[in-house]
């Protein structure tokens, strides 16, 4: 299992000499076997992943998180989409109201973008997340709902006793008190993943500041790794105004903090091999 | 215990903030939270009695109609709510679990995933003398 970050900063892309380090492109994680390629969401990264994964004859599973901006913006660059003959699996977050083709759609059409979903040359099925594991070329993918605005998914993808979790937003602290796993939004997702790709947007006092917005504090992302008993934290969906050296700073605190496990953040060309 | 649904996280955490009594069940029926308004009508701490499988909560608060006739299963308001997938309103006595009879409201919403499932109902309770003037069935 290959891991490679894309896209590490959340909310809206941030390019610029105070990001270089981190990345400015927002969420998106590849996760590859050899016989399958997982995309943990479709922020401005996911455009240079296409360049990578373009001509690969692996079979494409993009995971939706959920249908922010930040997390979509990059369906329309990535290059597979245009790739004729080939068929793409996009997942996302189930809704009683509309479903996902119409609800993407609202982006992928004029006047916010010029293509269709329909006029893309690849074969995109759609799927609801549902509510069971289900297999993937390989993959075994578990979905669940998490604590921010809007239906929003996380996901914990498994193959060959390897685990990898993603939870890119999410607020945990709003349902309570980390304390009692039985009431920690996502804490199944994450229970004893190798990996755990976590929101860690906010300080301590930004936190305060914002909460109900659906992003955690470092403090919040250790808390839940340590519980979860996650080997490897990965900070994840960095706040747009943080520079290169806020992030530095944030992540000395994840690691002075974590109880039984490793941290790192997430930047672009970050490559884990599990 | 598995990890609640993150549905039932938030409206614990709503009713943990809320002012009035409020019970939590999933979706087999069983207690999942009640907050501390609740406490006064259950007679108990939450914490004392965590939570209740269906059929224990059911035996030890005993709910009947005015005139001593029981509730059925399908008559109380949390169950109402998931079978019929609409609120629930329902007057009735209760025993709470310090033996004290009490004359209830009790009005439940059914939770309902983004998914389309019912994971169980969000129970807001009154203690109102006016229940006792409900005529049985009424509800």
């Amino acid at each position: 299992m290959k891991i490679t970050v894309w896209g590490s900063r959340g909310s809206i892309a941030s390019a610029g000499p105070e990001t270089v380090r981190y990345g400015g492109n927002t969420a998106c994680v590849s996760v590859e076997s050899d016989d399958a390629i997982c995309i943990l969401d479709a922020g401005s990264g996911l455009r240079r992943a296409g360049l990578v994964f373009t001509g690969d004859a692996r079979p494409i599973h993009l995971l939706l998180t959920h249908l922010h901006m930040d997390h979509i913006q990059g369906l329309g660059f990535f290059r597979p989409l245009f790739e004729s003959g080939r068929t793409i699996h996009l997942w996302g977050p189930p809704s009683t109201t509309q479903d996902l083709r119409t609800r993407l759609t609202r982006y992928l059409s004029p006047p916010l973008f010029p293509v269709r979903i329909r006029d893309f040359g690849a074969d995109v099925e759609l799927h609801d997340a549902p509510v069971e594991s289900w297999l993937a070329d390989g993959f075994e993918i578990h979905a669940a709902a998490l604590i921010h605005p809007g239906p929003t998914l996380g996901y914990r993808i498994s193959a060959g006793g390897r685990s990898v979790a993603y939870l890119s937003d999410h607020e945990p602290a709003l349902g309570g008190p980390l304390i009692r796993t039985r009431w920690i939004s996502g804490f199944d997702l994450a229970v004893r993943a190798d990996v755990l790709f976590h929101d860690g947007q906010y300080t301590t006092d930004e936190y305060r500041q914002r909460v109900g917005w659906g992003h955690s504090s470092v403090e919040q992302a250790v808390a839940f790794a340590d519980l979860a008993g996650a080997a490897r934290l990965v900070l994840f969906h960095h706040e747009p105004d943080h520079d290169d050296t806020m992030v530095d700073d944030m992540l000395e605190q994840a690691r002075s903090a974590r109880q039984n496990g490793s941290a790192d953040a997430a930047r672009e060309g970050l490559v884990i091999d599990l | 215990m598995a990890p609640s649904e993150v549905e039932l996280i938030l409206a614990r955490q709503l009713a943990d903030g809320l002012a009035v009594p409020v019970l939590l069940v999933d979706g087999r029926g069983d207690t999942v939270f009640f907050n501390e308004p609740a406490e006064v009508l259950f007679g108990r701490r939450f914490d004392e009695v965590d939570a209740l499988p269906f059929e224990a909560r059911t035996a030890l608060l005993a709910p009947r109609y005015a005139d001593g006739s029981p509730l059925t299963i399908e008559q109380l308001p949390g169950m109402r709510a998931m079978r019929e997938r609409r609120p629930a309103h329902v007057a009735f006595h209760m025993h709470g679990l310090d033996g004290v009879l009490r004359p209830v409201e009790a009005t439940a919403i059914p939770l309902e995933s983004a998914r389309g499932h019912v994971l169980g109902a969000f129970v807001v309770l009154w203690a109102q003398e006016a229940a006792a003037r409900v005529p049985p069935g009424a509800a």
